[in-house]
């Protein structure tokens, strides 16, 4: 037992290692499980890891990945931030805190059109936070309410970091995706709240009204976000009602982003070609962590480490609420210095059994673990939405981390609601049966 | 220049791949249509299509390593190592790509291994369509190969680098 223990330290300790002195997050998961297979196990190595790569390579619930990708990449490219702003802005003049509900609705709506959290950002600041400023908004809470709610990209389906955890954990991509609406839609509830509240509490602080708008100029600016909610409902809504696949509504999704871009006058060979070599380059780099993360998983089998780990953790007898503490805690130390890909792999190659042996659900978990990845978007020092916005706005880093603090305790606050109340997670895909 | 080439092969299997998941779209949307109006489904398939998606999309990610890797596009932590002096700097960056090119070549000895069984016995998948396993694992190879050659490449531009670095440096100290 002490030996596995000292093995597993060593494996640990020489995985961080191997980070932080910059080798490549694949090649550091591969170097580990080289390591790990030849202590436990006398196999031929070469051959196990030729043999694990290509079987985790060709799975088909991950094509969906490239997919969805691209449909973000297209878009992304489209100037879809002017129209999430005009059409939406005219609807926030009744709500305290008024234009700030854009940065949180506007995110939540391209959300559900791209998997990613960094895109989400970069394409509500964009038109946003200028718009904000020039409004004479506080500029600590646009830049906090934006880095928060555009990790939303992470939640809301369709999500990467899902589709990479459902992979890796080998669980239903549908599911998933079903499982993030209700959790992201209480996420957009919380963070719109927060505002009005502190719009209420700091009156000081608001800009003179001078966006009023009547419901003339409300019902006329709604077609501004028809093509994104066509969007929604023709992605997002095929996989709801089970007709289609992820993957079907992936490229669905691709071709009416193709269309939408042709429409506006977008569409030529440079947009073409620049989102579709973008978006094979993030998969590519995702695919090749997943294959390696998929021979970690075959190296800890081979070592027996997670197996002994919970045991170890079983034997504790501890309740959920003090496992998912303990959890959070480690991984908001992570969430520090890794991007979320590497924290969902890592945490599916040693830490599953143990949420197994606790009798976690594994759908509810995947949801657990996007809010944390979420967490670790806006936590210094890396933290990519902080990144996005630093380049947006100019703003330095901790400046943005610190406006962003009160909407890390939210999602903090999401997490005590999901385990007190994890039906919010569970309830919808249990709902829906799929071919 | 390779790996620009195995790059756009690797765009175009999404492009293959998009195509033949949304023709398989048509085709169920044209069955559920047929069955609202009354009339017996078509039933059409394109054979085995998830499994060849997932061969393509296999492609796709070996292909697509080297030009990734050009495109500084493979994530790493780099915070550590740029608080680090450059001169150290250069060693880390070294260490790394030894580290890369090692298993890089050991993946390439593997896949070489898997291909030549695969070809030695004939293996094909298990879907309607039995489909040569060599194809799609003859494209990991070449992908792998070029990756292995940029990485090579990369590694010895460093350690140039470095030992240029410590002549200009021995020649600075000699003058003195």
């Amino acid at each position: 037992m002490l030996d596995q223990f000292l093995a597993g330290g060593m494996i640990v300790t020489l995985l961080l290692a191997l980070l932080a002195s910059g080798l490549w997050v694949a090649f550091a998961l591969i170097a580990i499980s080289l390591v790990t297979i030849v202590s436990f196990a006398s196999v031929p190595l070469a051959d196990v890891m030729a043999t694990s790569i290509w079987s985790t390579s060709i799975e088909w619930a991950l094509v969906a990945l490239p997919m969805f990708l691209w449909m973000g990449e297209i878009l992304f490219r489209c100037r879809i931030s002017e129209d999430l702003f005009d059409g939406f802005s005219p609807w926030t003049s009744w709500l305290p805190g008024r234009m700030l509900h854009i940065n949180i609705v506007g995110s939540g709506l391209f959300a559900a059109v791209s998997g990613s959290s960094a895109a989400t950002c970069a394409t509500v600041g964009k038109i946003a936070l200028p718009e904000l400023r020039r409004r004479g908004y506080n500029e600590r809470i646009a830049l906090g309410s934006l880095a928060g709610s555009a990790t939303l990209g992470l939640l809301i389906p369709p999500s990467i970091i899902l589709i990479v955890y459902g992979v890796a954990a080998e669980e239903s991509i549908a599911r998933l995706f079903l499982a993030g609406v209700f959790p992201g839609l209480m996420l957009i509830g919380l963070f719109s709240g927060f505002v009005v509240i502190w719009a209420l509490w700091r009156r000081d602080l608001q800009p003179a009204g001078d966006d009023d708008f009547g419901w003339a100029e409300r019902w006329s600016a709604l077609p501004r976000l028809m093509p994104i909610l066509a969007l929604i409902v023709g992605v997002v809504g095929s996989i709801y009602t089970g007709l289609a696949s992820p993957t079907d509504a992936a490229a669905v999704g691709v071709a009416l982003a193709l269309l939408l871009a042709w429409a506006k006058g977008l569409l030529n060979r440079t947009l073409f070609i620049e989102s579709l070599l973008a978006a094979t380059r993030t998969s590519c780099m995702i695919c090749f962590i997943l294959a390696a993360a998929g021979l970690l998983t075959t190296a800890m089998g081979y070592s027996g480490l997670p197996r002994e780990l919970a045991l170890w953790v079983g034997s504790m007898d501890l309740n959920m609420f003090t496992l998912i503490a303990a959890l959070t805690l480690l991984y908001m130390v992570l969430g520090c210095f890794l991007d979320g890909i590497s924290i969902v792999v890592l945490t599916t190659a040693v830490i599953l059994p143990i949420v197994d042996v606790a009798g976690i659900d594994r759908i509810w978990f995947g949801i657990y673990l996007v809010i944390v990845v979420e967490m670790s978007q806006i936590t210094p020092p890396v933290g990519f939405n902080l990144f996005v916005i630093q380049n947006l706005t100019g703003a330095n880093i901790i400046e943005v981390a610190v406006a962003a603090m009160p909407f890390f305790c939210l999602l903090l606050f999401s997490i005590v609601l999901i385990v007190v109340f994890p039906e919010v997670a569970t309830w919808l895909p249990a709902q829906i049966s799929f071919r | 220049m390779a790996a620009k080439a195995a790059e756009l092969l690797a765009a175009g299997a999404i492009c293959v791949i998009f195509c033949g998941v949304l023709l398989q779209v048509l085709f169920n949307a044209i069955d559920v249509v047929l069955q609202i109006i009354g009339s017996t489904p078509l039933g059409l398939n394109l054979p085995s299509y998830a499994e060849i998606s997932g061969f393509l999309l296999a492609s796709t990610t070996f292909l697509a390593l080297a030009g990734t890797f050009v495109a500084n596009g493979h994530i790493r932590v780099n915070l550590f190592v740029d608080c680090l002096p450059a001169g150290v700097r250069k060693v880390t960056e070294i260490f790394c790509l030894t580290v890369a090119t090692g298993i890089t070549a050991t993946i390439c000895w593997g896949l070489s291994q898997l291909l030549y069984y695969s070809l030695k016995y004939g293996d094909t998948s298990y879907g309607l369509l039995p489909i040569p396993l060599w194809i799609p694992q003859s494209s990991l190879f070449l992908g792998v190969i070029v990756f292995l050659a940029c990485l090579v490449r990369a590694l010895v531009l460093a350690i140039s680098a470095e030992s240029a670095m410590s002549s200009v440096a021995e020649v600075g100290e000699g003058s003195d």
